[in-house]
């Protein structure tokens, strides 16, 4: 909506323009926790019930601001959507290179504890063996895409770049297999 | 994702809310922002008037939110009264679009804005449906063999 509505608005609208950009941003996290709600097909009475308050409460949570919420309130709103959140800390003016290198890191330390899996479980380890192989194509598939993708500019100015990837399609990573998903639940969390 | 899709309509109707009745384009617009939000988080659209108080259905696929300040604590907050205003859209599943219709104010003229939608409904569904038959004619005639003859 933001984007329609600053390109849609005339130049001396600008002040309406910022009044919903302001308020679209003061509840980018509520937003979320309404949207999650909606889209659970659940009610505010159902999780006023799992709450253990009354649903104008719930009410009034869903139309405040970020501010105003309360991590109990953020983490009881999440469970009683069967959801756990999780914090992430990033720098202000974080980059999406940044992004990708914390996301790449995350990826690293979820792959150290299926390792570990794996050597426990012989079952799984099996299970973990097979899904690698998709895993490692999807990626590179994906990766090779995005360099492929890159404007000729790019390619040039760095010539160990050019990969081309013949009748391949990208698909999004494997589905991980029943035993790894059994052993995953399983498994002591960090 | 959601792709949203303004008719002329309502950028015309955009740029006079903006001007004559900024608060009440402020209300629907952040409702409307939360509506598309929970299509993203995998909404469907018709469980959204029974999940969403502001968003109504408005018949033949047209929905739409009211001005209430549900989700704009500003507008809450200064107490400002607005009048009835509803903005009109219409969610295509098929193609993961919303398209943004209208904004209307006074009830006479709702009848009208609500007609003109079902218009557009109709006629967009007319051209996805020969859009969908038009594809299939071409992947039946893609598939079938070259010694099969015409």
């Amino acid at each position: 909506m933001r984007e329609l509505v600053r390109q849609t608005a005339d130049h001396e609208d600008s002040d309406v323009v910022s009044a919903i950009e302001e308020c679209i941003s003061q509840r980018e996290i509520i937003g979320h926790l309404v949207a999650l709600r909606a889209a659970r097909g659940k009610s505010q009475k159902d999780i006023a019930d799992a709450m253990q308050c009354t649903q104008s409460r719930i009410s009034k949570l869903e139309s405040g601001a970020d501010h105003d919420l309360s991590l109990g309130d953020l983490h009881g709103y999440l469970n009683a959507l069967g959801l756990t959140p999780r914090l992430v800390v990033a720098k202000s003016d974080q980059t999406i290179v940044d992004e990708i290198k914390f996301l790449w890191s995350c990826l690293g330390q979820e792959l150290h504890r299926l390792l570990a899996l794996a050597h426990d479980d012989p079952e799984a380890a099996v299970g973990i063996g097979q899904w690698s192989n998709e895993l490692t194509q999807n990626y590179m598939l994906q990766l090779m895409g995005f360099v492929g993708r890159l404007p000729e500019v790019a390619k040039a100015k760095t010539p160990h770049l050019r990969m081309t990837i013949q009748d391949a399609k990208e698909e999004p990573a494997g589905k991980i297999p029943a035993t790894i998903r059994r052993s995953r639940a399983a498994a002591p969390s960090r | 994702m959601w792709t949203e899709t303004p008719t002329d309509d309502y950028e015309r109707a955009q740029k006079w809310y903006a001007k004559k009745r900024p608060n009440e384009l402020l209300g629907v617009a952040t409702n409307f922002h939360q509506y598309v939000m929970a299509l993203n988080a995998g909404a469907n659209p018709t469980d959204l008037i029974h999940r969403l108080s502001f968003v109504h259905n408005e018949r033949e696929g047209v929905y739409a939110v009211d001005q209430r300040p549900l989700n704009c604590p500003d507008l809450r907050r200064r107490k400002v009264k607005l009048a009835e205003t509803r903005l009109y859209f219409y969610p295509e599943v098929e193609t993961h679009t919303v398209f943004v219709l209208t904004i209307g104010d006074k009830k006479e003229q709702r009848r009208r804005d609500v007609n003109e939608c079902h218009q557009f409904v109709r006629q967009r569904r007319e051209e996805l449906k020969n859009e969908i038959d038009k594809q299939e004619i071409q992947q039946r005639e893609g598939t079938r063999s070259p010694d099969s003859g015409p």
